[in-house]
């Protein structure tokens, strides 16, 4: 039975509690003493000699990025060994003797000297880089005069290397080296300045699934910073490697194809999404990021008036013309304004307002329905439509059908173009909406841009029967271990409810364009492979001024659009080409689909 | 509350010994921002003055105050230090991560730190009202257990395992010092163990667990954990007996840690005067808790004993897990030196802890 103190406290019950108290802390001190002599004392010459020189010290290992392959596992973007020049400050006996060997052996960049005199004060045994990716041969020199070069050693680092540099550049991006923001945002990775990171493309956005991990070592140096022993090590682990859903030799083919043009080719599959093929030209090299560049080449990348770092197929915006119209049809239809047999008179010409507005046949195409204005792409009948329509309803389908905002694709700076329609001008002009700009609209050639991605899932919606997918580049996401992290089977999809019947009929229409004598596209008709498509031709200036200047200006000629999808019956592809300033889209843009439609299809290359 | 008197009283030893503890802090502080004969961080050594100096303010209030105001008030404290940990998790939420001090503008405050101070005091309390000469059993256990969970799980949320641990040992410290029974004792650690176990299993953070792992297997995290012990131990052992001398040290060039002036600022001091010198500041440290348990043992209040005895075990435990840590025989966990490492909140919350020793140092005859 426990006793209750009460009363005055004893001081002697204290007292005792207090010694038991002491004991317990004096042992603990005891411990601390022990410890010391053992460490100190027992074994303190073990750590004189270790601390000499610093002579235990942390290595980086840098991982290999994750690999890119294609769709068919073909490999296009690989790493190969790079030997970088590096010098531990501490170790050397004098900086500018150092620096005055190796400059017979290799030229050092200025402010190198710089950089090592700060190094010596603040982190002075922290490897600094001072030449990377350096030659064979220089290497083997630098190794043979080790000896007059105390502080340097060699370390091999993996370094990004493209293997088909300017096919897929502007889908696959670049590496620059890490800036002192992304860094601040990374503080939990041994990241430094200088290191390279993604910096556009799928490289940019698969960052962190591409980097790996960073391993690293703790080495025993001697006085002159060669490593004696590795005490401990942990290996780096390689990044993810990603396959795409590109297909290599169709990407290489379009770029082909494309040859001195500026312009782009989107093809994909239209019932999944997946992205087979992306060519934006003029390319680039992607190597030339990673190894450096001379200013004169930095030069005619940013100053080319063809604008090769822009990646036409997301982030160029152009007037659809002609191809636009497969939605007001489906519109039309939809709403029942027009039914399929419904023929309009076109005379070459139509008056809306105070003035005429011309089709492009100016002989006319005389009575003719939906599916034969599509197939002779005759604008008067369009003219009719639009003003029926009115433009927020043909504002209303071209959203439906993904355009005025981004698809989704998984690289960066998409520009989702623009959707004019009477709220849209308010805000933009502060005026109200003017009927005869819903017949600019209506025929592709208003306020209305696209990007060429667009056009080929809005191609897709046609081809698929009616569902908006969204296109995607990357298929699989597997593992340096092997296991598949991620994987794409075609992703969302939205049914937009148009009914089947009037699909059909556009789809007719479209086989028609390229397969009947009377179509624009009559042109790519080939038996090997039935092609449904559209022409565009999209002015970029007035007409008047277009034929005052008779094609000289190669800036005023429109821009050549052609989409296509085949083979009809079951369609397995989607493409749309576009050629800045390529004219005719019968004539520059249609060869091209047809090639691609064929390659892909049939395996062909003319 | 004030008498003029305890003036008279007043405990120039355990002043001194908190000076000489300000004089070498600084020295070390010097030293380990120091380089090559250049000074990349003389602002560290003048920001902890200036902590010491608002220190010794917060000494002198403390110590004026009778420590009988700890007593009528240390609920409100325990449970205003309680909500201010609310507060900071639910800040810390909004600010979408975690965080661990309330902003005061001219520096930032961490409750946590606080709880040590306002456990203590209301154990005291609580003790000082039901003592037992052959111990407490479980069934008193249950008040003491329920004000340390409180703040040990709101700092613990935060998270902050060093001090939330902290706080179970000074707890346990003094639950130890008034007395529990021996069957009760033996089935406490039992439990103490299992529970720590199941803790370490489940609750842990995965960095955490790592720092835990490295310790027991330093091979295991050679780049992190593993990699400061290791410079530790060479930078104490390296001083061998006499030490290399003041400044001369040579491992915290290697900023291996960017804590080198604040947790690890032993091996800094040990490389520099060497097992001699060491054995010297640990004399030191004994001789101030020492003086702390003289302090208890001369007050005539069961309370007053009682803080006294909490307010040592703050501390003991903090520089015991500190050198400990240091030295490799512990896990490395963020733990400043007492008086020593650089860093405002620690400096103050010693030093109230100190100024309340002092209160109780001056008035060893006050009964209540």
């Amino acid at each position: 039975m426990a006793v209750r103190i009460d009363g005055n406290p004893e001081p002697e019950w204290f007292r005792g509690r207090l010694n038991i108290l002491l004991i317990w802390i004096s042992a603990a001190f005891f411990i601390l003493g022990i410890r010391l002599f053992w460490l100190q004392v027992i074994k303190g010459e073990n750590y004189r000699k270790l601390s000499v020189n610093n002579s235990v010290r942390i290595q980086r290992i840098v991982p290999a990025r994750g690999l890119i392959f294609d769709r068919n596992e073909k490999l296009i973007v690989d790493n190969r060994p790079s030997f970088n020049l590096k010098v531990v400050p501490k170790d050397v006996d004098s900086i500018d003797e150092l620096l005055n060997n190796l400059n017979r052996i290799i030229e050092i960049r200025d402010g190198v000297e710089k950089e090592l005199k700060n190094a010596l004060i603040y982190t002075p045994f922290k490897a600094v880089t001072i030449a990377d990716d350096i030659d064979r041969n220089i290497v083997a020199k630098i190794e043979t005069n080790q000896f007059f070069l105390p502080g340097t050693f060699i370390s091999v680092e993996p370094k990004r290397d493209y293997l088909y540099p300017g096919t897929a550049s502007h889908i696959i991006g670049y590496l620059g080296e890490a800036d002192t923001d992304f860094l601040r945002k990374k503080n939990n990775i041994p990241l430094r300045v200088g290191d390279y990171v993604g910096k556009s493309g799928i490289e940019k956005k698969f960052e962190d699934y591409l980097r790996g991990e960073y391993g690293g070592a703790q080495v025993e140096v001697n006085a002159r910073g060669k490593i004696m022993q590795v005490l401990s090590e942990v290996s780096s682990v390689p990044g993810d490697n990603l396959y795409l859903t590109v297909d290599l030799e169709l990407q290489k083919y379009a770029v082909e194809l494309l040859g001195e043009e500026a312009g782009s080719v989107v093809a994909m599959n239209p019932n999944t999404g997946e992205v087979l093929c992306m060519a934006s030209t003029p390319t680039f090299n992607e190597n030339l990021f990673v190894t450096g560049m001379t200013d004169a080449q930095w030069k005619e990348l940013i100053e080319n008036p063809l604008r090769p770092l822009e990646n036409k197929a997301i982030q160029g915006k152009y007037p659809p013309g002609s191809i636009f119209k497969m939605i007001p049809a489906a519109a039309g239809l939809e709403e029942e304004l027009i039914t399929p047999d419904e023929k309009y008179f076109c005379s070459g010409r139509y008056f809306y307002g105070d003035r005429f507005f011309r089709c492009w046949n100016k002989y006319g195409h005389g009575n003719i329905n939906v599916k034969e204005a599509l197939i002779e792409s005759c604008d008067v009948y369009f003219y009719k439509l639009g003003v029926k329509l009115g433009v927020d309803k043909l504002a209303e389908y071209s959203r439906l059908f993904g355009l005025g905002s981004k698809t989704g694709i998984e690289i960066e700076n998409e520009e989702s173009g623009i959707v004019p329609d009477s709220k849209w001008k308010m805000q933009k002009f502060g005026k109200s909406w003017q009927g005869g700009e819903t017949l600019s609209v209506v025929i592709g050639q208003g306020y209305n841009l696209v990007t060429p991605l667009q056009m080929a899932v809005m191609t897709s919606v046609f081809a698929n029967g009616g569902s908006l997918v969204k296109p995607f580049l990357v298929k699989k996401i597997v593992g340096s271990n092997g296991v598949v992290i991620k994987e794409s089977k075609g992703s969302v999809k939205k049914e937009l409810g148009i009914k089947k019947e009037y699909l059909k009929i556009i789809n007719e229409g479209l086989d028609l364009v390229v397969n009947s004598p009377s179509g624009t596209g009559f042109s790519i008709k080939t038996d090997k492979i039935r092609i449904a498509g559209k022409t565009g031709t999209a002015q970029v200036v007035s007409s008047e001024r277009y034929k005052s200047s008779k094609g000289k200006k190669k800036r005023w000629l429109p821009h050549a659009w052609f989409v296509a999808f085949a083979p009809v019956e079951n369609p397995k592809i989607a493409v749309a080409v576009l050629v800045e300033h390529g004219e005719h889209g019968s004539a520059t843009a249609a060869p091209i689909a047809k090639k691609i439609v064929e390659k892909y299809c049939l395996g062909e290359i003319e | 509350m004030i008498d003029k008197k305890i003036f008279s009283n007043f405990d120039w030893v355990l002043f001194m010994l908190i000076f000489a503890f300000f004089f070498i802090s600084l020295g070390e502080i010097y030293s380990a921002t120091h380089r090559e004969g250049v000074i990349y961080g003389s602002e560290f050594v003048i920001k902890q003055a200036v902590w010491f100096s608002a220190g010794i303010v917060v000494f002198f209030v403390f110590g004026i105050i009778d420590y009988h105001f700890y007593e009528r008030w240390s609920l409100f404290f325990y449970w205003s230090v309680n909500l201010c940990l609310i507060y900071v998790i639910y800040e810390g939420k909004l600010a979408g991560g975690s965080q661990r001090w309330i902003s005061l503008g001219f520096m930032n405050f961490q409750p946590s730190e606080l709880a040590k101070i306002s456990l203590v005091l209301v154990l005291a309390r609580h003790f000082s009202k039901n003592l037992f000469i052959d111990g407490i059993g479980i069934r008193q256990l249950i008040i003491p257990i329920f004000y340390t969970m409180i703040p040990f799980i709101l700092i613990l949320k935060q998270p902050d395992l060093g001090t939330a641990g902290t706080l179970v040992l000074i707890a346990a410290l003094m639950i130890f010092f008034v007395k529990v029974e021996k069957k009760t004792l033996l089935s406490l650690i039992g439990t103490g163990a299992v529970l720590t176990i199941v803790f370490v299993m489940f609750f842990l953070k995965d960095y955490q667990r790592k720092r835990i792992v490295s310790f027991l297997n330093p091979g295991q995290d050679p780049l992190g954990a593993g990699y400061h012990i290791i410079q530790s131990k060479i930078a104490i052992g390296s001083g061998m007996f006499y030490g290399k001398g003041y400044c001369e040290g040579t491992q915290n060039a290697l900023s291996f840690l960017p804590e080198q002036h604040t947790d690890f600022i032993f091996s800094v001091f040990a490389e520099e005067w060497g097992f001699l010198g060491s054995i010297i500041f640990l004399s030191l440290y004994f001789f101030i808790l020492v003086w702390g348990l003289k302090i208890s043992g001369s007050c005539r209040s069961r309370f007053g004993i009682i803080t006294g005895v909490g307010l040592v075990s703050i501390v003991f435990w903090q520089l015991f897990i500190n050198l400990g840590m240091v030295m490799g025989l512990f896990p490395v966990v963020g733990m400043p030196l007492p008086l020593i490492s650089y860093g405002g909140t620690s400096v103050i919350t010693i030093m109230s802890a100190m100024g309340i020793l002092m209160s109780i140092s001056m008035r060893p005859f006050t009964a209540r």
